[in-house]
């Protein structure tokens, strides 16, 4: 074994290079990937890019987010769930695919509020920040309305804070199946789903036992690191370009 | 305003040895990130990793070098601090030889920095007294594979552990020892299918959630393992062409397994034929088994033969040498395995080649230019014995709470106030320090370079985050300026340098190069000149002349008897949020907010017998010893087995004035295990010791996930797709 092999992805997707490829058709192109390969990580591949704000790596797909969706063999589909099929078509700059991710956007946006300029999380690699960059998010279709719950600061480490939070899930599938100390979740059925700890209890009183996977993979600000806050924005030092970027960003969708 | 710095380093909290960035700015930590290219964690981590380094900006960190004088610490330069120290060690050498010098070096400190404490022990001073504390854990799991298999390490990695369809953790409690490896075990268990099976006295996380949980009667494990190694090989459930291919000593070991029927392991462990028939069945029906194992197996007189036992079982099932397989003696610190490796005992120079070979000390000489002694050292546990017997007479300590953490801290103590001379390095003004002659203040891993080699064997490099704080130095830096005061001519820049001579020598680490090291990048011992790694060991051979393992028939050795008056066996290991004595975590306010202090688990039979409750203060009197605290009332315990965490630097609360001088007859690694005292009632009641934020309080709630099928059923979804999702 090489020295220089790359350390084995924690994901279910661990293409050896003896494993069978498949080979299929993106975007009027041939492509090749080996078996067992979903569309995004394909599509990844080729364009980095690619929106998919559910979906990390280390934990699969999760299938809440539908910004990755792609038309394969005419159907809308959601990219990160989807394995390549031998010959199939996929297409995913048709105006069907990139009007439902940015519906899917959209959505996220109605629960989170881009104050991007201000954020401690925008260091250059927030996922919603840079996915609505990528989707080129020039206005809110669906204003953000507040969740009517606090912010909880009871942790000594992390907060939350139910406003910032787009519902994707990461936090709660990386507790319940790789930290697997299955202290969150998210209460779907309220009007306003939140994420929860235990049976809804302050993170302080909760089962969590502090390891913060949840926090490193939250794509936002929803959930962060205590020492980070007022400490980390974008002033803090990023490349001129990226810094003007993310100006115009703010310029155009922070409300106010 | 200051940049946001991000630095790769590598976690010092246990042998997992996660890697991360660190985002600083100035001396503030803002957070530690892991990534997807860390090779044994990937995005994981534990409290200690992920937020439990504030420490390094303690006002009580040492600052300056303190010597003794008239009773009382005094600050002084290093210049004062270094020569004091080298006349000293030259009068001591001097006037009662090489030999009433010894030295323990640290499973904490880099490798780089261990190779110096040796060399400096050997080269400098003349003397095999070099120890470090993987004795105090591993050694006995080190010496049962170097005896069988022949390299004193995991045979695989993590990513095996999550491959295996039957995972077999004996006296080992990873989701709090080993966090994050356990997640993967978890993540198995819960998701694919994986079997886990799990022998302890206590009901730990891991236990709770196996197939099958084992509560053999305390040391007796040997006894299980080969009854049912017995079993096996009468059923011929065994790898039999593995066997014949690979193995010598099957006769041996077959003959010497003939006492160890089931009727004997039932009688001696209290397992019933039913489980122990159920192990037997659970292994024949495994494709890939793991073994696991950690204190609750070494720490005990017969620690070596029990860690031989799980050797030999998974040779006859041939678990070994193949993917998703093999043996698992999880290492405590961060750098245990590096310690060991690099040569920090007394029989061995680096890569474990040894001192009592002609051949290998010569290449030593030639290439450090002294003649090297050839005086069989002492271990840490005979330095102590030989401190009380008057020979030896001087000490040096590198990173290492000694005071509190070796067995019998009495006797421990006492040995101390005996020493001529005692150096201290460390970042806190620990116990032992308080019996120095000279206290060192060294700098933590985020003050330095260097590289720390974990469970797997993997070789991992981490970059100085800060500057030392005060007037601290790295260790290799203080090994440097007292072996130059001394006369050698040591001139390392960096510890790259050190690690080019380690390479330059030890087999075992030929191919380590710093560039090959370079961010997430790692190497998995035995590394060839080219750079070629070893993930997997023993896929083609066994590193002895025949190529094969060597099945090793076993002994049991029955746990110490106690008085009748000591009736209450005290188990006893980590808690997830300390480290060790705690030096480090209980100086994290917030760590320190949510366990504060350890507590002794009591199960309620014993409480209800003894009369009393969930808060209750209670005396733990040994023959050793006694320490008073507070009591939690929980069913993780059963019976008369209390457990008692050793995390803590307050002496009333210190397990190992509980434990005795008794320890593993091949290697010495103190019976940390075998403790048994008589229960006072201090104060019925009280309040309880686990306080609001001890995870231990909450109540989980497990999901398959997040569940999405709930949010498409939302009345107000709309799907974006066109075909039903896949879930
Ligand atoms: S920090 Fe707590 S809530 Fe977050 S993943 Fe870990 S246990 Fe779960
Ligand atoms: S807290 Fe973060 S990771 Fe969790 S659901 Fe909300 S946005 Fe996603
Ligand atoms: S599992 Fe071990 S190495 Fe990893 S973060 Fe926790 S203490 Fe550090
Ligand atoms: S990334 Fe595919 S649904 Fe979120």
């Amino acid at each position: 074994m090489a020295a220089e092999q790359a350390p084995a992805a924690a994901g279910p997707h661990l293409p050896g290079s003896s494993a069978p490829s498949v080979s299929f058709e993106l975007d009027g192109q041939r492509a090749c990937v080996p078996a067992g390969s979903t569309l995004l990580q394909a599509i990844l591949e080729r364009h980095p890019a690619f929106p998919h704000v559910c979906y990390h790596p280390a934990l699969g797909p999760i299938q809440t987010c539908d910004t990755c969706i792609v038309e394969a063999d005419g159907r809308r589909v959601r990219a990160c769930a989807t394995p390549v099929q031998q010959d199939m078509c996929v297409v995913t700059d048709s105006e069907r695919a990139r009007a439902a991710r940015r519906e899917a956007m959209d959505r996220l946006l109605r629960d989170h509020e881009l104050y991007c300029t201000v954020c401690d999380n925008n260091n250059g690699n927030c996922t919603v920040h840079n996915t609505a960059l990528a989707l080129h998010i020039e206005h809110q279709k669906y204003p953000f309305t507040p969740k009517p719950y606090e912010q909880d600061n009871s942790h000594p480490f992390y907060r939350y804070d139910p406003d910032q939070c787009i519902l994707c899930g990461r936090c709660v599938e990386a507790c319940q199946n790789l930290q697997v100390s299955e202290v969150l979740s998210i209460d779907w059925e309220r009007e306003r789903p939140r994420v929860i700890w235990d049976h809804d209890v302050p993170i302080q009183e909760s089962s969590c036992v502090s390891c913060g996977h949840c926090v490193t993979v939250c794509p936002c600000n929803a959930l962060m690191e205590k020492s980070m806050l007022g400490e980390a924005g974008y002033l803090t030092g990023l490349s001129p370009k990226l810094l003007e970027r993310m100006i115009h960003l703010t310029k155009v969708v922070e409300p106010g | 305003m200051a940049r946001v710095r991000r630095t790769k380093t590598v976690c010092t909290y246990c042998g997992v040895g996660c890697s991360f960035d660190i985002w600083s700015k100035g001396r503030t930590i803002l957070k530690v990130e892991p990534s997807m290219e860390a090779p044994a964690n990937q995005i994981s981590t534990c409290v200690k990793g992920k937020f439990g380094w504030d420490f390094v900006n303690s006002p009580e960190r040492l600052t300056q070098p303190l010597l003794r004088r008239d009773g009382r610490f005094v600050p002084v330069s290093w210049e004062e601090a270094l020569a004091f120290t080298a006349s000293r060690l030259r009068k001591l050498r001097a006037q009662y030889g090489p030999d009433a010098i010894g030295y323990i070096s640290s499973s904490k400190c880099t490798n780089e920095e261990n190779y110096l404490m040796q060399k400096f022990a050997r080269a400098v001073m003349g003397t095999n007294n070099i120890d470090n504390c993987s004795r105090y854990c591993q050694t006995p799991a080190t010496e049962g594979l170097r005896r069988t298999m022949g390299y004193g390490g995991d045979t695989g990695s993590i990513h095996d552990i999550a491959q295996a369809d039957l995972v077999v953790v004996i006296g080992a409690n990873p989701a709090e020892s080993h966090p994050v490896l356990s997640t993967r075990i978890r993540r198995a268990h819960k998701l694919h299918g994986q079997k886990l099976l799990v022998a302890d006295l206590r009901k730990h996380d891991l236990a709770a959630r196996a197939d099958l949980w084992l509560r053999p009667r305390p040391g007796t494990d040997l006894v299980w393992l080969c009854a049912v190694t017995r079993y096996l090989l009468e059923q011929g459930w065994v790898d039999e062409r593995f066997l014949a291919e690979r193995t010598t000593g099957l006769a041996e070991l077959r003959a010497s397994l003939a006492p160890y029927t089931l009727a004997y392991a039932e009688q001696v462990t209290g397992l019933s034929r039913r489980d122990l028939l159920r192990t037997a069945e659970m292994i024949h029906a495994a494709k890939r088994m793991c073994v696991l194992w950690a204190m609750g197996v070494t720490q005990h007189r017969g620690g070596s033969e029990t860690s031989t036992a799980i050797c030999n079982l998974l040779l006859v099932t041939g678990h070994v040498g193949r993917p998703g397989t093999g043996a698992y003696p999880l290492r405590g610190h961060n750098n245990v395995q590096g310690a060991g490796d690099m040569g920090c005992a007394p029989l061995y120079l680096p890569g474990y080649e040894r001192v009592d070979d002609p051949a290998v000390r010569a290449k030593y000489e030639r290439a450090w230019g002294v003649p090297l002694p050839e005086n069989p050292g002492l271990d840490n546990h005979l330095m102590v014995e030989a401190i009380h017997a008057g020979k030896l007479k001087g000490l040096y300590i590198m990173g290492e709470e000694m005071a509190l953490v070796d067995s019998n801290a009495n006797h421990v103590q006492a040995a101390f106030r005996k020493l001529d001379l005692l150096i201290v390095q460390d970042v806190f003004f620990s116990k032992t320090a308080q019996f120095a002659d000279v206290v060192l203040p060294a700098c933590p891993s985020l003050e330095k370079d260097g590289t720390f080699t974990n469970t797997e064997r993997r070789i991992q490099r981490l970059y100085k985050v800060f500057d030392p704080f005060g007037e601290s130095r790295p260790d290799w830096q203080i090994l440097c300026d007292l072996a130059r005061q001394l006369g050698a001519d040591w001139r390392y820049q960096h510890p790259s340098d050190i690690m080019a001579e380690i390479a330059s020598l030890a087999e075992l680490y030929r191919g380590v190069r710093y560039d090959r090291l370079e961010g997430y990048r790692s190497l998995q011992w035995p590394v060839a000149e080219n750079g070629i790694d070893t993930p997997l060991l023993y896929t083609e051979r066994f590193p002895f002349p025949d190529g094969r393992a060597r099945l090793c028939p076993v002994t049991w050795q029955p746990p110490q008897a106690f008085a009748a008056e000591y009736d209450v066996h005290v188990n006893n290991g980590r808690m997830l949020e300390h480290f060790h004595e705690g030096n480090l975590t209980y100086r994290v306010p917030g760590i320190a907010a949510k366990v504060p202090q350890p507590y002794v688990e009591v199960s309620p039979e014993l409480a209800a017998e003894r009369g009393f409750a969930d808060g209750a203060k209670v005396r733990l009197v040994s023959p050793f010893g006694e320490v008073e605290l507070r009591a939690t009332v929980t069913d993780r315990v059963q019976g008369n087995q209390v457990y008692l965490p050793m995390n803590t630097w307050r002496d009333h609360e210190a397990v190992n004035y509980l434990t005795s001088s008794e320890c593993d007859e091949v290697t010495h690694t103190p019976a940390y295990k075998e403790v048994a005292v008589r229960l006072e009632v201090v104060e019925p009641s009280g309040p309880s010791p686990v306080v609001h934020g001890n995870f231990r309080l909450g109540h989980p709630h497990p999901q398959r996930g997040v569940e999405v099928e709930r949010k498409w059923q939302r009345p107000d979804y709309r799907p974006l797709v066109d075909e039903p999702p896949q879930v």
